[in-house]
């Protein structure tokens, strides 16, 4: 796919819901081992209601349609997760005002300002073993792949790439913020669930998009 | 709290339900921001500033009895010890926000910042002005470090009254703002916990009941606020030209008449070490059932002193 309209973009939204809810049991068990074990229930419980809000609605323009999403994130998930992915399809809207549809130089826009936005709000840097250690990568394979072209489908599963080596990545680290630098050494071994849900959420939009 | 436990989710807006039924005059509560809950002042004042404080529910008064005429236009909570969610923040400030803009003003805790931080990105997209000042009172957290890793804890009472006068003044967001960062800077907190048995006094004890820094045993009342007081100046250090107030804020188990009575001995210690200005003594945050108080100074210069002149402003079960 070249260019993203609205429709598809409620597709890609969708069907990443849809995944992120399939991965609850899996983000639940590493969290259980290396957080509070609340991650899972969270993502699970805020991508049900972002699937039930674009069920239930239409959008006039893909800033639309990626406000409601965030805010259906923040309203449902609520706690530190609920804000960053909220922050995440919120921070970059700025890049796509007035658009009716995106190809892979303005996706990488909006999504690139939303992943400036968790930096700049959330204080990890880079290594602290959170989902920014999937967002950088995420955004450099993007910025990368549009020297090649700027169809959006190819974007996307550019930052699905980078999200998955950094999930990978995330593995050998050892966690500096939040709940699971209690846990120090045990997470070792262990990825970041943060960062495996930027992966999933990048995945399944990139899934659609790539039709 | 576990009388109530199975109604975690409901417990705020149920508490601030019942405060706009029984105080119809002052306040009336919003719904839609469950399990966050707003509680707004009944009188709107759109031409000014809106101000909108915030944090973990289940304390008091602050933070919803510092609503009303002369203090904030509203308050957000989220369930007890836990912060507000963005939402219900971004819903506050659609309610009361006018054209001067809308300030949130807040105690420094993680959760705390990223929920008020993601309400003004929200706001903002919506065409609002939006400024946060965050307090970091508490001089007990992170000793050593620099003060934006320093918790809030009652020093915002002071910047409350100041924002409500500023705003009411017909101040731009802007000067509000700046105002209270400029008070901000200058106020210091400490918690001296007592256990009245064997009169033993510990010194920085957090809001989550988090270990003190030192304690002294054996310690008289004046004894106690001696070093209450010789610890705060010493942190806040009063330059030339600045007049120090003082709040003394007794926890849950302190008497009305002992708290009285320990701030006659604050204030007198206070009065040997600096230029003294006004004190003021109330039950304004009790967290945990801790006898003793917390201890705050506000070192105003030329600027701010007009601020904290005058009448005591009147809220729900204190003054101010």
């Amino acid at each position: 796919m070249n260019r993203a309209d609205i429709s598809a973009l409620k597709r890609a939204m969708i069907t990443a819901a849809d995944d992120i809810v399939a991965a609850e049991p899996e983000l639940t068990r590493i969290d259980m081992v290396i957080g509070d074990g609340d991650h899972g229930i969270g993502m699970k419980t805020g991508f049900t209601a972002l699937k039930r809000e674009l069920l239930a609605n239409d959008y006039e323009s893909p800033y639309a349609l990626f406000h409601a999403c965030g805010l259906c994130l923040v309203k449902s998930m609520g706690g530190s997760s609920g804000v960053l992915f909220g922050t995440l399809l919120i921070g970059g809207l700025e890049a796509i005002r007035g658009l009716d549809s995106l190809d892979g130089t303005e996706m990488c826009a909006f999504l690139g300002g939303g992943i400036d936005a968790v930096i700049r709000r959330g204080k990890a840097k880079p290594g602290y073993k959170t989902m920014v250690d999937a967002l950088l990568p995420a955004k450099a394979h993007m910025e990368q792949m549009l020297r090649d072209t700027t169809a959006v489908g190819p974007i996307m599963r550019a930052a699905e790439a980078g999200a998955l080596g950094g999930v990978e990545a995330t593995k050998s680290m050892l966690p500096r913020l939040g709940r699971s630098k209690n846990f120090r050494e045990n997470a070792i071994g262990w990825p970041d669930p943060g960062a495996i849900s930027v992966s999933v959420l990048f995945g399944g939009m990139a899934k659609e998009l790539s039709k | 709290m576990h009388w109530f436990g199975e109604t975690r989710d409901n417990y705020c807006p149920a508490w601030f339900d019942a405060m706009a039924q029984a105080f119809p005059e002052r306040w009336r509560a919003m719904k839609g921001s469950e399990p966050s809950a707003v509680l707004l002042k009944r009188a709107p004042t759109p031409e000014r500033v809106a101000v909108i404080i915030s944090g973990g529910g289940s304390n008091g008064p602050f933070i919803p009895g510092f609503v009303g005429e002369g203090l904030a236009d509203a308050a957000v909570v989220g369930p007890p010890y836990t912060a507000p969610s963005a939402y219900a923040l971004y819903e506050a400030g659609k309610a009361i926000g006018g054209e001067k803009g809308v300030l949130l003003l807040y105690n420094n805790f993680m959760g705390d910042y990223l929920n008020n931080d993601m309400a003004d990105e929200l706001l903002r997209l919506d065409g609002y002005r939006v400024a946060q000042v965050l307090c970091c009172d508490d001089m007990g957290t992170a000793i050593g470090e620099s003060r934006e890793n320093r918790g809030g804890r009652i020093a915002i009472a002071y910047l409350i009254r100041i924002a409500a006068r500023a705003a009411a003044e017909g101040k731009s967001l802007d000067e509000v703002a700046g105002l209270l960062r400029k008070a901000e800077a200058r106020t210091s907190t400490l918690c001296v916990s007592v256990d009245p048995l064997d009169d033993r006094v510990t010194f920085g004890k957090g809001i989550s009941d988090e270990p003190g820094f030192k304690t002294l045993e054996k310690a008289t009342v004046a004894g106690a606020a001696e070093e209450t007081v010789r610890l705060l100046v010493e942190d806040v250090k009063p330059r030339p030209g600045e007049k120090v107030h003082m709040l003394v804020n007794r926890l849950r188990l302190t008497s009305y008449s002992d708290s009285f009575v320990m701030a006659g001995y604050l204030n007198d210690a206070l009065k040997r070490r600096c230029d003294a200005a006004q004190m003021r003594v109330g039950g304004y945050m009790q967290v945990t059932d801790t006898y003793g108080y917390t201890v705050t100074l506000l070192c105003a210069d030329d600027e701010i002193a007009p601020y904290l002149a005058g009448e005591p402003t009147c809220g729900d079960g204190f003054l101010l």
